[in-house]
């Protein structure tokens, strides 16, 4: 009984003062906030995989597959422009819808400079091994006939293996 | 005497209420969410491996000659505007030792609207991956004006069989390995391309 008197007392002492001493800021739902939200974060958080740089107006085509992207020279293909490692090459491909070449030279010789940097890395690094790795983005409007030139194109100037970047479905 | 009791009472107090200190944990929280914030992915990518038949290396083409046969000489996807079309050229024993008689068969799968009928293509291949297991390549002959996003979906369709099993979802391979190509090689134009790479070499000093 004394106990409880006591106990109430202190409550009344203690809301008093510290209304009086602060400001009568709650952390309760703050930190009940934070934890769901870090909880959250962490349930997403992902180790491994590849950063990629993402080109401004491709939206690459959704796919059920789980392979992992791999460090490599990537190729954006937007519906009007070209990037290769996030650097603009081409800004307008509206001759290349009509074009029966399949080469594209400004292409080519971009990335053949790349590979050749490789190629001089690979004599001198010992540990760095040059694979031919390339990964295109594309928006997945873009018609066929433009990506097989891109395509061939990264073939022809040494990086003949292909993966294509895809967003994952479930 | 007297701060010695008051500091008595305080930490009576505190035990009494649970009044916890929550600047630690505050702190904890406020380097962490951020961090995590910054790393979080909300769009995962991956990959899809593609092979170019026409433009491959010698080596591949002589790893190619040494496999062994697997019942199915070649599977062909046809990515047309108007549909799909899968064409095999099949030895009538799956082990592929009996080499003489061969069968070209071909399916038609005819767009419906404007959706491919990917769910027909897909028993197809089921069928034929039951009856030919070895049997790994496809080769997609892709017309010209097919979107990107179509030929996306039938490498999907083609790849891996996605099913569910007793409430688990499971996958297993059907042909992994895609070659792109396109609905007909121009022969004509590959002497002129190699042509202009050759023109490109020789202005980066390259021979």
């Amino acid at each position: 009984m004394a106990q409880n008197r006591s106990y109430k007392m202190s409550r009344t002492r203690r809301t008093q003062t510290w209304f009086a001493g602060r400001s009568p800021v709650l952390l309760t739902p703050l930190v009940d906030m934070f934890t769901i939200l870090l909880i959250f974060l962490l349930m997403s958080y992902s180790t491994g995989g590849q950063l990629m740089y993402m080109a401004q107006n491709v939206l690459m085509p959704e796919s059920l597959s789980r392979e992992q992207l791999e460090p490599a020279v990537e190729i954006a293909v937007a519906t009007d422009r070209i990037y290769v490692d996030g650097e603009v090459i081409m800004d307008d491909l509206t001759e290349w819808y009509t074009e029966k070449k399949l080469l594209m030279p400004v292409l080519y010789e971009n990335l053949k400079l790349k590979a050749l940097k490789f190629k001089r890395m690979e004599a001198e690094v010992p540990l760095f091994h040059f694979a031919g790795k390339i990964t295109v983005q594309a928006d997945r409007a873009i018609p066929f006939h433009v990506l097989k030139k891109v395509l061939y194109t990264a073939d022809r100037a040494d990086f003949p293996r292909i993966s294509l970047a895809v967003f994952q479905r479930d | 005497m007297r701060s010695t009791q008051g500091n008595r009472n305080t930490s009576t107090r505190q035990v009494l209420h649970g009044d916890v200190d929550l600047t630690p944990i505050m702190c904890l929280f406020i380097i962490l969410v951020p961090l995590l914030l910054v790393s979080a992915v909300f769009e995962r990518l991956s990959a899809l491996q593609v092979h170019l038949p026409e433009a491959s290396t010698i080596e591949e083409t002589e790893e190619a000659k040494e496999e062994e046969p697997t019942g199915i000489v070649e599977l062909r996807l046809l990515v047309k505007e108007d549909g799909l079309a899968l064409e095999a050229t099949l030895s009538h024993d799956p082990s592929g030792k009996e080499k003489e008689i061969y069968e070209d068969v071909r399916y038609d799968f005819p767009i419906m609207g404007d959706r491919y009928d990917l769910e027909k293509l897909l028993q197809r291949l089921r069928d034929l991956k039951q009856e030919y297991p070895r049997h790994e390549e496809i080769v997609f002959l892709v017309d010209d004006k097919v979107s990107y996003d179509v030929i996306v979906q039938a490498m999907d369709t083609c790849r891996r069989e996605y099913y569910e099993e007793g409430g688990e979802k499971k996958s297993r391979p059907l042909f992994p390995e895609v070659a792109l190509s396109e609905t007909f090689s121009e022969e004509k134009g590959f002497e002129g391309l190699r042509e202009g790479t050759r023109i490109i070499d020789k202005k980066l000093g390259i021979r």
